[in-house]
């Protein structure tokens, strides 16, 4: 690709800015992509980059600057002339009919043009399958798009941006929500179609796939430019962090905490089995203590949680809280009776009414309890609670009459951990606590989950992002194809600790990690 | 209602500043506004609109429409519909006069039997749609096989006569005055108020409006969503009862049509009073002004010597205009969100 830097660049952004009502979202902010590379866009939530990828797929104008397309100015008033240009984005949400086959969603646009003529299903699948290859999956074309897996799903949507002739991909985040085995297959082919001339525009949260996969660097802070382009080969995991935050990282990681061999065990699971988590579990969690709960996604842990918190029923093994033998019934009694509660790691669709205000949502799971002895609550005193919350969670909004979709990610995450704190629960279960969040509510939320430790209360954290689990709990348990695969005290060294957790994961060796 | 939602608006001004703000901004104040409007225009051009006997006319319709509406506000706010209220209605109605009529039960035991058989017709329509989920679709369905349920066993027991002999006492419910104010019109009112309550001010109101809001959120919150859909269809279905109950006294007898047309004009009185049709926030004064508008519209057609069956068509137009307010708010509720949230981020 050395020769490639000398010619003109695919992609040029030059000084853009762009202003909503009261915010410079963008200020003088510039990029440069060229053949053949993958440049990866990095920046804390709000640093602008959504700003700037929907300014090259055409969604916004810029105020100020232009965009060159090799080499000569171009502008876009609406996100189908990208297309036409071979600028494609990839979102984290799933653009495909779910009902379709693989072929006729990666050449969605070829069947739907024409509403009067026959469709030739036996080429359609041929050409569908040639895009199949070139993104490495062994699918069939007529294989439903329901059926197949997250991290297949978002190869398939590579495979149509490539079907529209895709010179230059946006992929945002595109590994977020998919398995790590998957995550390396997606790396791969990004690879290999690199190598055909692709261009890459890669948003991701997560570091170590940035060094894998990139071969340069463009950090945006606060809508400006935190530096030059670099060549990642000149950057490190610190230097790279120091630059998205604009502050010398404190070490996040927590001490180490010496659990004492008489602590009491406040839930003690032993063969627990669902019809959704089907291969026998045992564990024990203690008081005070952080439990991590590693894993791929789709380990079994959700389902494990799931059946803690009384959403599906156990079908068989026991229960034991506080040395007592229980049957949990239902999420009321997993809240009310065991103080049991669950933050979900879906905020939008399962953790909160983003049409409510703050303080409904605080108070949604203890109407029961505020009520008085009329059956009436008053709204002053669920005001008063999310006060409470706002204030000890640093909840960012001017008032808690605030309806919970207006708020950022973070805070709608504080929000619904708010919800399950209000309970006044013994134990709870973080489920990828902090997914989609900026690193400085990230840290507060650890810090957060610290504390709940820190004043008796025990703490499961379900996460898949290896650092959080290192730096946060103090044991950990590696979930593996449904299974609890080992446990391991945490003695917060990453590079010792990474490696056992993944020597866990890897087990008998039938999957391969790079 | 009840939430403070309206205040929570953001105070910037919208895109397209001038055309139909008081639709994208529509409140029980701006209702209110065009029933005072649409009332002098009525006055203005008929003489006989501004009489005593007329109002009174309009506030017997206006009860009955606002109940019907008010049935299909909870269930609607819950995040279903109910499709049965006028099947309901229809045999509350009869078998309340039924009662009066051939058995000659007092008055007092004939409401309540009527009532009781009511709750049961909710409660059945809750049992089926708590099983297949609680989903809208599942509501749908439930509801539109009961109402021909219901309707059947009100056409079977009647053999489809009415009933005429009502007692005096009771029809006073419909027609009588109490210091010059319809009797049917203070009931409403009350009843009104009383849901007005149980939505600011009680965990089953919020319950409900959360399992509109968000349903599998409703489920993790530990809200006991099959009950909550038991008792709002029960609530449901006790105000079609009453709404039927006071529709017999009114007629002065038991018509085993009643409720026939009560669908179309059950979601128009939510629709226009700001009650999202998706779930999750209603609004009881709303529901009622929405009401008063049908029928003063109603009203007013009769005035304008508009030809009656114009107002299948009008109706009809008005349930459109009313879902499409909706979907203009929802649109722009969102809008506003993603305005703010973007902002925030930003900043």
């Amino acid at each position: 690709m050395e020769n490639a830097e000398s010619s003109v660049p695919v992609l040029e952004l030059k000084n853009i800015s762009k202003s909503f009502p009261g915010v410079k979202a963008l200020d003088n902010v510039s990029l440069t992509l060229n053949k053949g590379e993958v440049l990866a866009l990095m920046g804390e939530n709000g640093a602008g980059k959504s700003t700037l990828i929907k300014i090259i797929t055409g969604v916004y104008t810029p105020d100020e600057g232009s965009i060159l397309l090799n080499g000569e100015n171009i502008t876009f008033s609406n996100p189908h002339e990208p297309i036409h240009q071979g600028i494609n984005v990839v979102h984290q949400e799933r653009n495909l009919v779910p009902t379709f086959t693989v072929a006729e969603n990666i050449l969605l646009e070829r069947i739907t043009k024409k509403s009067f003529s026959m469709i030739d299903k036996n080429q359609l699948y041929k050409d569908a399958q040639q895009y199949i290859d070139m993104v490495g999956l062994n699918v069939s074309p007529e294989t439903n798009v329901e059926t197949l897996s997250a991290g297949q799903k978002q190869l398939i949507e590579i495979a149509k941006a490539l079907s529209s002739n895709a010179k230059i991909l946006l992929l945002d985040e595109p590994t977020a929500s998919i398995s790590l085995k998957e995550a390396n297959k997606l790396i791969d082919t990004v690879r290999e179609l690199q190598k055909q001339g692709v261009s890459f525009i890669y948003v991701s949260h997560k570091l170590e796939e940035i060094f894998q996969i990139s071969s340069s660097v463009t950090v945006l802070r606060d809508g400006k430019n935190a530096g030059p382009k670099s060549s990642i080969k000149e950057l490190n995991r610190d230097s790279l962090i120091s630059m998205m935050v604009g502050r010398k990282e404190n070490k996040l990681s927590f001490p180490i905490k010496e659990m004492k061999k008489d602590s009491e065990i406040v839930l003690k699971v032993k063969d627990l089995r669902s019809n959704e988590s089907y291969k026998k579990k045992s564990f024990q969690l203690a008081k005070g203590e952080i439990l991590g709960w590693y894993g791929l996604v789709g380990s079994g842990r959700t389902e494990l949680a799931r059946v803690l918190t009384g959403i599906d029923p156990a079908t068989s093994g026991d229960i034991e809280i506080k040395g007592k033998k229980v049957k949990i019934n239902s999420v009321s009694d997993a809240l009310n009776k065991y103080k049991i509660a669950y933050i979900s790691e879906n905020r939008k669709e399962e953790g909160l009414f983003l049409m409510h205000p703050i303080f409904n949502n605080v108070a949604a799971s203890i109407w029961n309890r505020i009520r008085n002895r009329f059956f009436t609550l008053s709204m002053n005193t669920e005001k008063m609670i999310a006060e409470e919350y706002k204030s000890k969670l640093e909840i960012k909004t001017p008032s808690v009459l605030q309806i919970v979709g207006n708020l950022s990610g973070g805070n709608q995450q504080k929000v619904s951990i708010a919800k399950g704190l209000s309970t006044e629960p013994e134990i709870l279960i973080f489920d990828e606590p902090t997914v989609g969040i900026d690193v400085k509510t990230k840290a507060e939320i650890h810090q957060l989950i610290w504390d709940l430790a820190e004043s008796g209360k025990s703490v499961i954290v379900i996460s898949s992002d290896m650092p959080e689990i290192i730096q946060l709990v103090d044991r950990i348990l590696v979930f593996r194809n449904e299974e609890i695969s080992g446990e391991i005290v945490n003695n917060k060294n990453y590079d010792v600790m990474s490696k056992e957790i993944m020597e866990k994961i890897i087990g008998g060796g039938e999957q391969k990690i790079s | 209602m009840s939430l403070p939602e309206k205040s929570l608006m953001p105070t910037e001004p919208m895109v397209n500043k001038v055309s139909f703000k008081w639709i994208r901004n529509s409140n029980s104040l701006s209702i209110l506004g065009i029933i005072v409007l649409f009332s002098l225009g009525l006055s203005a051009v008929s003489k006989d609109f501004l009489t005593a006997t007329n109002l009174f006319v309009v506030a017997q319709a206006f009860s009955i429409t606002a109940l019907v509406g008010l049935a299909q506000m909870v269930v609607i706010g819950s995040g279903g519909m109910n499709l049965s209220v006028g099947a309901i209605g229809g045999l509350v109605g009869i078998v309340t006069g039924g009662l009066m009529d051939s058995m000659g039960l007092p008055i007092f035991f004939s409401i309540l039997i009527g009532v009781i058989v009511g709750s049961l017709c909710g409660l059945f329509n809750g049992l089926i749609i708590a099983r297949m989920g609680a989903t809208s679709v599942s509501s749908f369905l439930a509801t539109l096989a009961t109402s021909s349920v219901f309707l059947g066993l009100n056409l079977g027991i009647t053999n489809a006569q009415p009933f005429y002999n009502i007692p005096a006492s009771y029809t006073f419910l419909g027609n009588g005055k109490i210091i010059g104010i319809p009797v049917i019109m203070i009931i409403t009112l009350l009843i009104a108020a009383l849901l007005g309550f149980v939505f600011k001010y009680t965990g089953l109101g919020r319950q409900i409006l959360a399992l509109g809001g968000n349903l599998k959120c409703a489920e993790l919150s530990g809200i006991l969503v099959k009950r909550t859909v038991l008792i709002t269809h029960v609530i449901s279905a006790v105000l079609a009862s009453v709404a039927a109950i006071l529709l017999v006294a009114r007629l002065t007898s038991a018509q085993p049509d009643i409720g026939n047309d009560w669908m179309l004009f059950s979601f128009a009185a939510p629709l226009i009073g700001g009650t999202r049709l998706m779930g999750g926030k209603v609004s009881v004064s709303g529901t009622v002004l929405g009401a008063l508008l049908l029928a003063l519209i109603s009203n007013g057609l009769v005035h304008l010597n508009l030809d009656i069956y114009w107002m299948t068509f009008i109706q009809g137009m008005i349930i459109l205009a009313a879902v499409s307010i909706d979907r203009i708010r929802v649109v722009r509720e969102e809008r506003s969100q993603r305005k703010q949230r973007q902002e925030r981020e930003a900043a």
